[in-house]
């Protein structure tokens, strides 16, 4: 565990981790001490008052307000944690081991916008971890035993399923937008503007002198586009996200047969995207069409970018019909 | 005229497929009248819960149909129209939120224009809500009580309660059912409760429907189905053996037990016409006639299936 890669792997999900397990202690304890401090007295039954609907809420009834408020503080939680993790698979690029052991030889600023590029590739399949954990938490509500208490409300099945699939959707894609925004920043303030000394031909001529891979590494680090990295990681979080969501909506009788084929769809397409993107030269067709990108190399034809979009919205709304014929 | 609340005509829910095929409902018609207390008794798996599943749109009949207040629970938006009006605690006493009184915010949120936060008082009081000791160290009376409490304080038109008493000590039971008769029948609304605890079914329903095998085997006023059975323990010559009344007959040592199901005045008036005398008559409970009906039903199944030769 003394690599770059494991302190990422560290501050990315351990330390989250040990927050979250030190919240609930936290919070079971203030429980624990209020049930303490009213044992043996009958607590009085005091209402709520219902929060006044604010600008983007106020078309929908009450019934739907209510459903919507509710999701609010899960989504900021999840959102919010999605982001951190985002954020530091992001910028593990510009730790300075980082940099040290994944940057171009000698290349100077050079090196720092091919460890900041390559960081980004590297962390390619945490990123379809999170797309389908997220899609997981989404989609959960919406099957599975709580389902029966929202179901028996009075608010139709379709909101129920966007409700909690389109903020879903929105939490991972503002989440990946933030985590480009913020690393980018982190660059600029830690490095400055690294990006705009590319064609420094000394710095070149330095990395180029070192070894074949080097110079094949410079070559990949000039040629490739940001914009190729994070329009594929985008394209491919909503694809995945999309496919989990389709896959646990299937329509199947009993639970558990339905579990099982959605966990072996699930396992069947992680496995394929897996395929494409480390051997896509066995099958570039079918990684173009998936708009499958996450290393470094040449602009993509940017048409495919669609493919993806299309193809998970079509599965969202696959997922959306499924779900009017699920009994639960 | 009656209206009901409730009604389901041929109603079939089947699931699987081929030999592994399970009929949890057959062709059952029920009628639960508005402003009645009905009670849908029957053995385990005879499709209580599944027949409720149907009415509260969790689940679509295979065939023949459901209505709720004349609407089609399984489409929206008719759907949402019959869940502002029904009320519903569900078998499994799953909560939702960390706390009761958490349960009853949320729901209370839910159906603004009919929640009483006075009766929501009324029943955490009387039930003895735990209102904040979270969710996982409830037991599952006090679930039991969270999943009434919200169910009961939305005071809808109908409440359908599934399995209403599990978990609930004699207290808390006697509290819930004095509950239901006061607080949950004015104003025309009815009350549509499963079970299989027949003693506290008998306490408050007004109406009854006994089911088992999907199939509903006695509907009907709770006072007309008891003044229409009766035991009959019956001596003399040559006494019937079949007869549309008779539900059971048992031979004894001296005399002949009848457990008739219908009409039991003139089937006495006949017994006696043809020389039998009657040495007793009594009314069954609704525990006794559920029994009967049960019994009856498994042998007649036994009956009707073909022998198997090897």
């Amino acid at each position: 565990m003394n690599s770059p890669v494991s302190e990422v792997f560290i501050f990315a999900f351990v330390v989250p981790f040990i927050v979250v397990i030190i919240v609930v202690v936290l919070l079971q304890r203030k429980a624990a001490a209020e049930t303490g401090r009213s044992h043996g007295i009958q607590p009085s039954y005091a209402p709520v008052d219902f929060p006044p609907a604010g600008f983007l809420l106020r078309r929908f009834s009450t019934p739907e307000r209510a459903f919507l408020l509710q999701l609010r503080s899960a989504l900021l939680l999840i959102g919010g944690t999605v982001a951190y993790v985002f954020v530091i698979l992001m910028c593990a690029g510009l730790f300075p081991r980082f940099i040290a052991k994944f940057g171009l030889p000698g290349g100077g600023q050079l090196s720092i916008w091919h460890s900041y590029l390559f960081g980004i590739t590297l962390f390619a399949g945490l990123y379809t971890i999170l797309a389908v954990i997220l899609g997981f938490i989404a989609r959960g509500g919406i099957g599975g035993a709580r389902a029966v208490f929202l179901r028996t409300r009075p608010i139709s099945r379709r909101l129920i399923f966007w409700g909690r699939i389109a903020p879903g959707v929105a939490a991972l894609l503002t989440a990946f937008a933030l985590a480009v925004g913020l690393s980018l920043l982190m660059l600029v303030v830690c490095y400055g503007p690294v990006f705009n000394h590319l064609s420094d031909p000394a710095s070149q001529l330095r990395v180029a002198s070192f070894d074949h891979d080097a110079t094949v590494d410079l070559a990949h680090t000039l040629q490739t586009s940001a914009c190729r990295l994070f329009l594929s990681t985008a394209t491919t979080l909503l694809l995945d996200f999309s496919f989990v969501v389709a896959s646990c909506s299937l329509p199947m009788g009993d639970a558990r047969p339905r579990s099982v084929v959605a966990g072996a769809l699930i396992l069947l397409g992680i496995l394929s995207q897996t395929f494409l993107t480390l051997f896509r030269e066995d099958a570039p067709k079918a990684a173009r069409f998936f708009f499958l990108y996450s290393n470094l190399g040449p602009p993509p034809p940017y048409v495919y970018a669609a493919v993806p979009i299309v193809v998970s919205i079509a599965l969202l709304v696959l997922a959306s019909f499924f779900d009017e014929c699920l009994e639960i | 005229m009656t209206t009901f609340a409730l009604q389901t005509h041929s109603l079939v829910k089947t699931y699987g497929f081929g030999a592994r095929q399970i009929r949890a409902v057959d062709n059952l018609s029920l009628n639960v009248p508005e402003g009645s207390i009905y009670g849908l008794l029957g053995r385990n798996s005879s499709g209580k819960t599944t027949t409720i599943r149907m009415a509260m749109g969790l689940a679509r009949p295979t065939s023949g149909e459901i209505k709720v207040f004349g609407l089609n629970p399984a489409r929206d938006p008719e759907r949402i129209s019959v869940l502002r009006r029904a009320g519903y605690v569900p078998e499994d006493k799953m909560l939702v939120a960390l706390s009761a009184r958490k349960l009853l915010a949320l729901n209370r949120s839910f159906y603004p224009e009919t929640w009483s936060d006075d009766l929501a008082r009324k029943i955490v009081e009387r039930l003895e809500l735990p209102l904040d000791t979270p969710y996982l160290k409830l037991s599952m009376g006090n679930k039991t009580k969270s999943a009434l409490a919200a169910a009961i304080a939305q005071r809808s038109q109908l409440l359908i309660l599934d399995e209403p008493t599990t978990g609930l000590d004699p207290v808390a039971l006697d509290e819930l059912l004095r509950l239901l008769v006061e607080d949950c029948t004015s104003g025309g609304r009815t009350i549509f409760l499963s079970s299989h605890q027949l003693t506290e079914i008998e306490q408050i329903a007004d109406h009854i429907g006994i089911v088992d095998r999907g199939r509903i085997l006695l509907e009907g006023p709770l006072d007309d189905i008891r003044a229409s059975f009766r035991r009959l323990t019956v001596t003399g010559a040559s006494l019937p053996t079949a007869h549309p009344s008779i539900l059971n007959i048992r031979r004894q040592a001296r005399a002949t037990e009848y457990i008739v199901q219908r009409s039991p005045d003139s089937f006495i008036a006949e017994l006696t016409s043809n020389g039998a005398t009657i040495l007793a008559s009594t009314p069954l409970s609704l525990n006794e006639i559920f029994l009967e009906l049960c019994r009856t039903g498994e042998s007649r199944d036994k009956a009707a299936q073909p022998e198997v030769f090897a």
